[in-house]
């Protein structure tokens, strides 16, 4: 199964009809409870939110610099870096890498970049066996499909769903809790750790001062594929630079609280090269892949640049009122829910998921959760724009009433007398069409609105009025 | 034109700039923390303040870890130490256990406590090699080692890989034990960040937060507890 963007209409109907996905969806709420809790114990919550945005702000405003500072503190720990223009060529680097080590078997830490550039593909097609280790990923990874949340990749799935999948993908009967189905995974996953030559991370920061990347996690999957395996690989967006390692600090009181509500995750990694003389244990090569895959792109549009701030917490696919009816995999995009609809666009090309930029209700539940502030609905509202009315060589989209209807209210709302006018007139004639005080039908490509829901009637008295005499009395 | 000569030109076209990159003390003014008093201060520093709050500080250390599924116990003594280890030997009926190997556990008598348990007490001075040491760790029952801070305000042990310091003591076994001196426990992640080195040299290879046992909640957000590291921790304050 591989749901695509284009088809997002569809997709997010049969979610919404699916009973069974509806139900799971509602332990969404507990995550935005603990987060709030979390949050509420630190006493400068709001101070280290905003110093996260600056240091971030900060990057990204000088990243060529840090970039440079990066690479040059990899090399001095003895680690080599390297560069990817697109996500074929991330995996193309490292392919060569596992070919030159004859790598045979690969064992993955959760990561959305190397989901991004979809890298188990590349490598099963060269006869490598790669393997997710984190207990969502091998989840899904058994099913086939895609993961649907950012921290929960098996949200979608109920514990009898896995314990079925388990029962027919490795033959384990009679598996019913939570713990018996971890414990397998347990089991099955410590072979492959032994085995596999090589570990794949992403990585959370990566640090310019000392060369370090920072992992989170709270299974200890991370751990074991940067401890064990003889090379360790981590596929990196441009966008994950911070300067300083003290900045770390800021950072880490914040992304777990906001991902989970925890305090913090179970381990945090710092790894800095890899392992040296006298340590037993680690990686014998660190290998780090930058990536850019368009990146680039939401560089250079300043409406959209704060994107690249964003930790990949998913605390604002719990709180939208979109996701939380359909479900990560609807989005058709390896980064669902809101922080999705704004990076997707950018990474896969505007015509591929148009749709993404408008399955928003805008209320900016996002906006107030997000730990480095990123206006979501505002560079929504960027995209919409860039659709209807034509971007670069991009023509317009929008439909040409649409535009014309948009125009005129434009027009019509710099114009007061008219404005007041243009509500009074329909307020007197609604009633031929209202149906217990409410439209079901919208004409025109209004209709569109008034398919699933009711738009509201025109109050009788305009607002302007009530707030006259309210101020009169 | 190389991928990074290509994005790096992208990169500084983006940013509109036309010059080489900027200078490298950017933004020094940014301070880690808003809590400024905590940031940036000296190990001497650090250690007069938790000196002055170590009886508070051992207390938010311990309701902290017992928050996140640790166990604590207070050891007054070697002997202490040594029974404490011994009831987890015999409740994990180990056969075999690994640790770091470490002058402090010698002294405060582990080596000799196995021995006499006639429990193999393996560590990287008797399996220096990469593999012959993951092979022990893996069929270990416990692992021990000594930490190298604990942060109170989040029940964090903090353990920085090295030479006779390796990374999978505390990670392959099912029960970890860590072993720990008031002295070591500071306030917080800013303490951490004053005293660690922000130079690539000097720091260590692999730098582990732990705070509580391994954990999901991948399965519809049930938590279970162990699934890839330590499904134990167990944390002994020696006084």
């Amino acid at each position: 199964m591989h749901l695509k963007s284009e088809n997002f209409t569809a997709n997010a109907e049969a979610a919404v009809a699916d009973a069974g996905l509806q139900r799971r969806l509602r332990v969404l709420d507990n995550f935005t409870l603990r987060r709030a809790a979390a949050f509420a114990q630190l006493p400068d919550g709001e101070l280290l939110r905003d110093r996260a945005r600056e240091i971030k702000e900060h990057t990204i405003a000088n990243l060529d610099h840090y970039l440079v500072q990066l690479e040059q503190s990899v090399e001095r720990s003895g680690g080599h870096v390297h560069w990817a223009r697109t996500g074929d060529e991330a995996c193309a680097i490292i392919l060569d890498i596992a070919r030159h080590n004859h790598v045979r078997r690969v064992v993955k830490s959760k990561s959305m970049a190397t989901e991004e550039i979809e890298l188990n593909a590349a490598l099963a097609a060269a006869g490598i066996e790669a393997v997710e280790t984190d207990l969502g990923e091998y989840i899904v990874q058994l099913a086939g499909e895609p993961p649907s949340h950012i921290l929960a990749p098996a949200i979608h799935k109920s514990k009898a769903d896995i314990a079925a999948l388990f029962d027919e993908k490795l033959h384990t009967a009679n598996l019913h809790e939570a713990e018996e189905i971890a414990m397998v995974a347990r089991r099955m996953l410590r072979e492959q750790f032994r085995a596999a030559e090589m570990g794949v991370t992403g990585a959370n920061f990566a640090v310019a001062e000392t060369g370090t990347i920072v992992l989170l996690e709270n299974e200890g999957n991370i751990r074991l594929s940067t401890s064990l395996p003889r090379l360790h690989v981590a596929v990196v967006g441009i966008e994950k630079l911070i300067p300083r390692f003290k900045d770390i600090a800021v950072f880490l009181k914040i992304l777990a609280r906001s991902a989970t509500g925890q305090t913090m995750s179970s381990y945090v990694s710092f790894i800095t090269g890899a392992r040296r003389a006298g340590e037993v244990d680690g990686a014998d090569e660190f290998h780090l892949v930058l990536l850019d895959n368009g990146r680039t792109r939401m560089l250079a549009d300043e409406a959209k640049r704060e994107s690249l701030y964003c930790l990949r917490c998913g605390a604002c696919l719990n709180v939208c009122p979109v996701y939380q009816k359909i479900g990560g995999h609807a989005y058709g995009s390896v980064y669902p829910g809101p922080i999705g609809s704004i990076i997707t666009p950018p990474l896969m090309g505007l015509e591929q998921s148009k749709d993404l930029p408008f399955a928003s209700t805008l209320c900016g539940a996002c906006r107030e959760v997000c730990p480095v502030r990123i206006n979501i609905p505002h560079v929504l509202l960027s995209l919409r724009s860039d659709w209807s009315e034509g971007e670069g060589e991009q023509p317009p989209h929008g439909p040409w009433l649409e535009r014309l209807v948009i125009k005129a209210w434009a027009w019509t709302m710099k114009h007061p007398r008219l404005y007041n006018w243009s509500f009074r007139l329909p307020a007197v004639f609604q009633g031929l069409l209202l149906k217990d005080g409410k439209f079901e039908r919208l004409p025109l490509a209004a209709g569109n609105w008034t398919r699933n829901r009711d738009f509201p009637a025109i109050a009788p008295k305009p607002f302007r009025a009530l707030w006259r005499e309210m101020n009169k009395q | 034109m190389t991928a990074r000569d290509e994005i790096l030109s992208k990169v500084k076209k983006a940013l509109g700039r036309r010059d080489a990159a900027p200078a490298a003390s950017l933004r020094s003014d940014l301070a880690p923390s808003p809590q400024e008093d905590h940031a940036g201060l000296s190990a001497q520093q650090i250690n007069l303040i938790t000196e002055q709050q170590r009886p508070e500080l051992i207390k938010q250390f311990e309701a902290s870890l017992l928050r996140v599924g640790g166990r604590f116990s207070v050891a007054a003594s070697p002997r202490m130490v040594c029974e404490r280890i011994a009831d987890l030997t015999a409740g994990m009926k180990a056969k075999k256990v690994v640790g770091w190997h470490s002058p402090w556990l010698q002294q405060l008598g582990v080596t000799k406590l196995f021995a006499e348990l006639g429990v193999e007490f393996i560590t990287d001075a008797e399996r220096g090699d990469k593999a012959a040491f993951i092979d022990e760790a893996a069929g270990a029952a416990i692992g021990i080692t000594p930490v190298d801070y604990a942060l109170a305000d989040s029940g964090t042990l903090c353990l920085l890989a090295g030479k006779n310091q390796p990374r999978t003591a505390s990670l392959l076994p099912p029960v970890h034990i860590a072993v720990l001196q008031p002295r070591q426990i500071i306030r917080g992640l800013d303490d951490l960040f004053s005293l660690l080195p922000a130079d690539n040299r000097e720091l260590s290879s692999a730098v582990t937060l732990i705070t509580g046992p391994s954990r999901t909640a991948d399965i519809e957000l049930t938590l279970v507890v162990g699934v890839h590291g330590p499904q134990q921790l167990h944390v002994i304050l020696v006084e």
